[in-house]
């Protein structure tokens, strides 16, 4: 049995690992996997002496992280000083379950998905999924390091529980501390790197992580050149990438525009970003319109991972496909709201849509970008009143304030208190109240208090 | 858990990389050696489809060549549309026929890049595979490939098997790489293994940024089965 040898490794560690056979090559090193299933190895080709040093400050950088942020990276754990006797250069990191797959196989394209839909995935799982790419690079980024090498085969991803894995935190970039060590994938590098006009750094993976998470969310890629810019195909690419990068929904340049955009993806269609809730087409607008020359005008990692958790509170159900998506309350007539999956108008009742609202100091409330879609059985969770959380990974945990019932006589939206405190709506000098177990009628532009240092809502649909 | 029809494709704008297979099946491929090919197409057939890159870009276009050479996808296939050719052994070897053939379709199959236009195709890549002298013409034909008005615009590798190989004429045949091996069934094996992982290094790389290198993305062959012919 193959056996690899550890540096001094931290408590709690074994000084040798006996490993299985199964390796996994990559353009750096090889992956070797313990036969006990706990750790991974990676050693390196050759023997990059110097590049132990670099994993030594890798090492320190990651040894203090948050017990939550360590499910997103894979730190080196410890160096490997020799592999079956013979010296190598190489670390330890934590292994990844057998559940976990390489995030391409999900998104690449739409048949990539659906074939997970058929499988009883929907497209909710997808947005998990987004977030918890986004937190990955949140981790990183709040080391003041940069990935560099963000791409859909760089994280391991299970859609079942919505979680991703970041691969490759060994080549984490710390400008003028750690050197990028590769350059990046077509596709995914931001336009001034495929131009060589800069150096990888977190304002470069900020670009890479919007691709990523629109791949993600859309199942293609928002920047993908269709058309060719030099009769050499590797030029055009250069091109296509770099000096004429465009985004694909640019409204004034349609030169990227996919043929089938906004046709409902089960009719041989592409999902456009106009199907994303408010938030997540302004983070959009912002990477790749205003920012995509401007680094520093693009939305952070924190940024997305905000938006993504959020957008979960929007999304409703499709009765015919049973897709997921978010609840289209900004196109009117209601009449223009369909399903982006399989293009059927959304059936009556229609949802109610909250806007949550925030006190600041003394002067009163604020509107925020959020919003919250509830339809029979939903439930408003606590952390949708609480002003210092968002929606958290999962809520299985997770208590409620209230939750929403159609009342069949009056054909109307109630909101049934399921907490101790009060809950009251006010609208044109009207009030109604409830108390644990009672309800209210949910009744277009009612504010709706859940009681004091709570986020407040105001009803902009009240459905039916 | 849902039934709902749902008719989906695998996107827009992704450069497609055409793959050439040109199969010797000339009588002397008889018996064994045909059954083996068959064997490694099918073999080509389930790599290509376990890899995610590979399977959206890689288009198909198999010659056969025996006393006729002929097309036997009718053109390049989308990789998912490829199904096993229908291969059988017999007659003489008009690998002359089999060049022409592929000049014709990357004439008429290949998408050009022309800047403003749809995007063109990856530089396409081409296997060989023959176990014998030609028996026509192959020098002209050859002469065509190379003097395309577009320049150098294939990767191609040949493959002389078996004891028939005159290591000079498939060299002075050959565009590109020359190797050879031996007729056996695990040599074959080891054959289409190889197109495979160099299909699917090459559908990879072409993502990579410093796309194009594609010849130095192919991993070399197994230097025990297959040798190179300086
Ligand atoms: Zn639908």
């Amino acid at each position: 049995m193959p056996t690899a040898v550890l540096k001094s490794p931290p408590a709690g560690m074994p000084t040798s690992i006996v490993l299985t056979d199964r390796t996994r090559v990559g353009g750096e090193g090889t992956v070797h996997f313990s036969t006990d299933g706990k750790y991974a190895i990676k050693v390196y080709h050759g023997t990059p002496v110097e590049r132990e040093k670099l994993l030594g400050y890798v090492m320190t950088i990651f040894r203090t992280i948050p017990r939550d942020q360590e499910r997103y990276i894979l730190p080196p754990l410890a160096l490997v000083q020799s592999l079956n006797g013979k010296p190598c250069v190489g670390f330890v990191m934590r292994r990844v379950e057998d559940r976990y797959r390489e995030l391409v196989d999900f998104v690449l394209h739409p048949a990539a998905a659906a074939a997970q839909f058929k499988q009883g995935r929907t497209w909710a799982d997808y947005l998990k999924l987004a977030r918890s790419i986004s937190s990955a690079l949140v981790v990183l980024h709040g080391k003041g390091c940069a990935h560099s090498d963000i791409h859909f085969s760089n994280f391991l991803a299970d859609l079942r529980d919505g979680s991703a894995v970041m691969l490759e935190v060994d080549g984490v970039v710390v400008p003028g501390f750690l050197p990028a060590q590769v350059a990046g994938m077509a596709g995914f590098m931001a336009p001034e790197i495929v131009h060589r006009k800069a150096r990888p750094d977190e304002r470069t993976d900020r670009h890479s992580l919007a691709v990523l998470v629109l791949h993600t969310l859309l199942f293609r890629n928002a920047m993908q050149p269709l058309i060719d810019y030099a009769t050499d195909p590797e030029t055009s690419e250069q091109l296509g990438w770099g000096e004429m990068a465009l985004f694909s929904e640019h409204p004034a340049d349609r030169r990227h525009r996919p043929k089938a955009l906004g046709v409902p993806l089960f009719s041989r269609g592409c999902l456009s970003y106009t199907m994303l809730t408010e938030e997540l087409r302004r983070l959009t607008d912002q990477a790749f319109m205003a920012g995509l020359r401007v680094p520093d005008d693009r939305p952070t990692s924190r940024d997305w991972e905000r938006a993504l958790a959020c957008a979960i509170d929007e999304l409703w159900p499709c009765t015919r496909c049973r897709q997921w998506f978010p609840y289209p309350h900004w196109l009117v007539p209601a009449e223009r709201r369909t399903c982006p999956f399989c293009g059927m108008r959304i059936s009556p009742p229609a949802p109610v849509v909250l806007r949550l609202l925030e006190e600041r100091g003394k002067t009163g409330f604020y509107t925020t970008h959020r919003r919250v879609v509830l339809g029979s059985g939903f439930r408003l969770y606590a952390d949708v009143v609480d002003p210092s959380r968002v929606p958290p990974p999962s809520r299985q945990q997770e208590g409620h304030v209230a939750h929403v019932e159609w009342d069949r006589v009056r054909c109307t939206w109630r909101l049934v208190n399921d907490n101790a405190g009060v809950i009251t709506s006010s609208v044109d000098g009207a009030r109604q109240e409830a108390r644990r177990g009672s309800s209210i009628v949910v009744e277009q532009g009612a504010q709706i208090h859940f009681g004091p240092g709570a986020r407040m809502a105001l009803v902009v649909q009240a459905g039916a | 858990m849902t039934d709902f029809d749902m008719n989906v494709t695998m996107g827009e704008g992704v450069r497609r990389l055409p793959v050439y297979l040109l199969l010797d099946c000339s009588g002397s491929m008889g018996g064994a050696p045909i059954e083996s090919v068959k064997r490694g197409v099918e073999l080509f057939i389930s790599e290509v489809a376990g890899d995610t890159y590979a399977r959206q870009t890689v288009h198909v276009g198999v010659i056969t060549f025996a006393s006729e050479a002929a097309l036997v996808t009718k053109g390049l296939v989308p990789f998912d549309a490829f199904t096993m050719p229908t291969l059988s052994a017999s007659g003489t070897t008009a690998l002359g026929g089999a060049l022409r053939l592929l000049r014709q379709s990357l004439d008429s199959d290949l998408r050009k890049s022309v800047p403003g236009g749809e995007k063109g195709d990856w530089k396409p890549l081409v296997f060989v595979l023959t176990d014998g002298a030609p028996t026509d013409a192959w020098q002209e034909p050859r002469q065509d490939l190379l003097s395309r008005q577009s320049g150098k615009v294939i990767n191609m590798i040949t493959v002389g098997c078996g004891t028939g190989i005159n290591e000079e004429q498939i060299k002075a045949i050959a565009i590109g790489p020359t190797f050879r091996m031996d007729a056996t069934e695990s040599s074959f094996k080891t054959f289409f293994q190889w197109v495979s992982q160099s299909v699917k290094a090459v559908s990879k790389a072409v993502s990579q940024p410093d796309a194009g290198q594609a010849p130095s993305a192919m991993p070399q062959p197994d230097p025990a089965v297959i040798q190179y012919v300086p």
